[in-house]
């Protein structure tokens, strides 16, 4: 099943109208009221016109059934995974009537919100264009979306679970042992994690296409995440080996709530807000984003139920669970079973998480010639095996999820017996959280802490030492998130969370947008006395510490060849900041004046600028001068004047001796020539440097014929070829001085009387 | 020189101190010296291009606590 998300409609309405079936327009105009308007083209418009009447609008959804108003509250929270079959499965959970089936199985996707389409309420949209249907979109093997109206969805009404009749459970008695999570705990469990992530950079994934994250990334993580403490806050409950929210879980699930995102281009996750802002939400909120998250994550599961882990199925009871939470009748304990009891009874027939055969019908299967009484027998023993397998997976997974998510969010409180979590109770926040109405009163979750609406004096002593203590009861989500944006987390205890003030922490704070008032403000409002003088002064020491040094990365900057003309520039208003005297820095904002300019960007190879010759003068093109050859150039020569340099043999080996080497050389001098380095003094620089090349030198007689073909005669005969060295020219060749007597002899031989050079 | 028209350098890393003598310091200290190529001003120079970070690290190890402009 392909993933489908509700979004608003604007200018793709017109285009989905026309692009509709016109036996579906027919039936829309019908349900707006327009009689029987037969040509397409009338129908489009009128109900472009019509469905801008908001009168009307209220009165086809004051008529739609239950189930029809339960799926667009549904499609309308973006809290669920809007797919068909979770809608029905989570109007099923609400007790509502689900249309009839075909196939009685809500797996079988069916056209159950066919009336929706029909009243021109919502649309399936599939490859930018208009779908008649599901199964023509699946046909298609196309994404789908739904599409709604946004008047339609600002005039339909939140879901209100209690107004559905609630589930059929017990309470349990009291457990004796319990565990529950306080969201100061869960949410800082988030933080560490959150920058965790932030401090392990760049999330490389595997090159298989399944976007998992590489092992050297995930042993990163784990060393990010040891070093933040986040093992040490692990949601694990005492006797239990698994963390109820591992590694997998955050990664998993973070990219469907809209933390992390994949980055194709680099092949990489990155996180799309710091820390501190998702810090800044309420526990409330918070613990909403990762439910929304958690409700369409098909990747995690909380365990593997039957042979082949149907996720998507996973997805679909996860969503119908959440539902099922909302409908406990008390604040009491229920047993886990009796929850799955209760769902069971509502969706149980219905829905397994694996493969189940179908329900018994009398007309296609098993034949017609069975009696009555044999159909009710086969039924009833379907019945017995369905909830047979009911207790063996889904009730398996049911306590697995409770166990996990439910618990590690911090929603309910766990009753263990034997290490097993037997019964369980909603928490103040698993009330509020899980809550569609965002009815503070009605939620039960009308305590200002969970929602950040009141903020306490006194969640914190500031010793004069810099340690912060943190009473974590009394603490605002967006208290926690100050300290851990401003501090260093020492140790957290149940009730204690430890902090320090350390420069470090201020600096990087103060880096990541923090402003030194907030600090102090927001510091002094919960602190329990009012903040030791020392520690004011030091962190404002601090701050101004800050501003004794500044990097500005990517500047601009103006460079005028005098400081004449820099200051002429500026009467005649060019912007930004005068440095020396000669330089303009203009941050992005600030408009260059229009002039022509050479133009040196650092972020390409720097351009050619420098011409040598033989003698080693090295000659700088003024026009396209950067800011580093000149510098690079002092390193390795001496300076004649303003634009020439001159290489020798105390320059090189003096930069040699101060610790340059010669490929620095090549990569910083020698890469920015615009024409060849002449070979000699390539030969001169790494003889210089001690590279040098072997030229031996010997004596030797020359001997010049007068003719090229007396000279051919002589080097190609047998006997002179023995007594050569070789030939240097046409006419030239050398004889070694010890064979230059007979030589002689056997030109004479042939009528030759060799003479002296200067006789010839 | 006086003829050339104004260079404009685009992309470039800068360092800004609050005075001469912490520039002067960053000069002479081979541990900095190597990432600044250029003086501009007594308080402002320019930095090897891609030397950014390290630079940075560099300057956090000395224990400084450099304010990085926003891109």
């Amino acid at each position: 099943m392909d993933t489908q998300h509700t979004r608003n409609i604007d200018s793709t309405f017109l285009t989905l109208l026309q692009q509709a079936p016109s036996d579906r327009l027919k039936k829309m105009v019908k349900a707006w009221g327009g009689g029987s308007i037969i040509r397409k083209e009338e129908c489009i418009s009128y109900l472009f016109t019509a469905m801008r009447s908001i009168e009307r609008l209220r009165q086809i959804l004051d008529a739609c059934n239950p189930f029809e108003q339960a799926a667009l509250a549904l499609i309308k929270s973006e809290r669920f995974y809007d797919e068909t079959t979770t809608i029905a499965l989570c109007a099923a959970t609400l007790g509502l009537p689900v249309p009839k089936l075909k196939e009685d199985h809500l797996a079988s996707i069916s056209p159950l919100l066919e009336s929706l389409f029909d009243k021109g309420l919502l649309f399936i949209e599939s490859r930018g264009g208009y779908s008649p249907s599901i199964y023509y979109a699946y046909g298609r093997n196309a994404a789908l979306e739904f599409i709604v109206n946004p008047v339609v969805v600002s005039e339909i009404k939140p879901l209100n679970t209690r107004q559905f009749q609630e589930l059929n459970v017990s309470a349990a008695p009291k457990p004796e042992t319990t565990y529950v999570r306080r969201p100061q705990t869960v949410a800082l469990g988030h933080s560490a994690f959150l920058h965790a992530l932030e401090a392990a950079g760049d999330l490389k994934v595997t090159k298989s296409g399944e976007q998992r994250l590489t092992s050297a990334v995930v042993t990163k993580l784990n060393k990010v995440l040891e070093k933040q403490g986040w093992f040490n806050m692990s949601a694990t409950m005492p006797g239990s080996e698994y963390d109820a929210l591992p590694i997998e879980f955050y990664l998993d699930v973070m990219p469907d709530m809209g933390l992390l995102e994949f980055d194709h281009a680099s092949h990489t996750y990155r996180l799309t807000e710091p820390p501190d802002t998702f810090m800044q939400q309420d526990f409330v909120s918070q613990t909403q984003q990762w439910l929304v998250g958690l409700a369409r994550t098909r990747t995690w599961a909380e365990i593997v139920v039957g042979q082949h882990g149907y996720f998507h199925y996973t997805v679909m009871l996860r969503n119908a669970l959440m539902v099922a939470l909302t409908l406990l009748p008390s604040h009491e304990f229920i047993p886990v079973d009796a929850l799955s009891d209760a769902l069971f009874e509502r969706i149980g027939e219905r829905f397994s998480l694996t493969y189940r055969q179908p329900r018994p019908n009398p007309r296609t299967y098993g034949g017609p010639n069975r009696t009555p009484e044999q159909f009710q027998a086969e039924l009833r023993e379907w019945q017995t095996k369905v909830k047979h397998d009911w207790q063996a997976n889904e009730r398996a997974w049911i306590r697995s999820a409770l166990s996990s998510w439910a618990y590690g969010l911090g929603l309910v409180e766990l009753g263990l017996t034997d290490n097993i979590a037997t019964s369980f109770r909603l928490t103040e926040l698993g009330r509020a959280a899980l809550d569609f109405t965002q009815d503070e009163e009605a939620s039960g979750a009308s305590k200002g802490i969970l929602l950040g609406s009141e903020r306490r004096p006194g969640v914190w002593v500031v010793q004069p030492n810099f340690d912060v203590l943190v009473y974590l009861e009394r603490t605002t989500s967006q208290q926690l998130g100050l300290i851990e944006r401003f501090a260093e987390r020492v140790q957290v205890d149940q009730h204690i969370a430890h902090y320090r003030l350390t420069r470090r922490s201020i600096y990087e704070a103060l880096e990541r947008g923090g402003t030194l008032d907030t600090l102090v403000t927001e510091l002094s409002a919960g602190s329990t006395s009012p903040l030791p003088q020392n520690v004011l002064r030091e962190l404002q020491g601090w701050a101004a510490m800050r501003d004794q040094l500044t990097l500005i990365p990517l500047a601009r900057v103006i460079e005028y060849p005098t400081a004449e003309a820099r200051d002429e520039a500026i009467a005649q208003g060019q912007g930004g900041q005068p440095v020396g005297e000669r330089f303009v820095i203009v941050d992005n904002k600030t408009r260059l004046k229009p002039q022509s300019f050479s133009l040196v960007d650092y972020a390409r190879p720097l351009p050619a600028c420098l011409t040598m010759n033989e003698e080693g003068i090295v000659t700088l093109d003024p026009s396209t001068r950067d800011l580093l050859i000149d510098g690079q150039l002092s390193a390795w020569a001496e300076r004649v004047d303003a634009l020439h340099w001159r290489l020798s043999q105390a320059s090189v080996s003096g930069a040699l001796k101060r610790g340059s080497t010669l490929p620095q050389f090549t990569e910083s001098i020698q890469s920015r020539l615009k024409s060849k380095m002449p070979p000699l003094l390539q030969l001169a620089i790494n003889n210089w440097a001690g590279m040098a090349k072997r030229v031996e030198v010997e004596p030797v007689i020359a001997i010049r014929c007068q003719t090229a073909d007396v000279m051919r005669a002589i080097a190609g005969s047998v006997t002179f070829k023995k007594l050569l060295r070789g030939t240097i020219a046409e006419n030239i060749a050398l004889v070694d001085p010890a064979h230059v007597d007979e030589f002689n002899a056997a030109l004479r031989k042939i009528g030759i009387e060799p003479k002296n050079f200067d006789q010839a | 020189m006086a003829h050339n028209p104004p260079i404009l350098h685009t992309n470039l890393t800068l360092i800004e101190t609050a005075d001469k003598t912490l520039l002067d310091m960053f000069f002479q200290d081979a541990s900095t010296r190597p990432f600044l190529v250029a003086r501009l001003s007594d308080t402002v120079a320019a930095v090897q291009p891609d030397k950014f970070e390290m630079l940075l690290n560099r300057l956090k190890k000395l224990g400084h606590t450099p304010k990085v402009l926003a891109e």
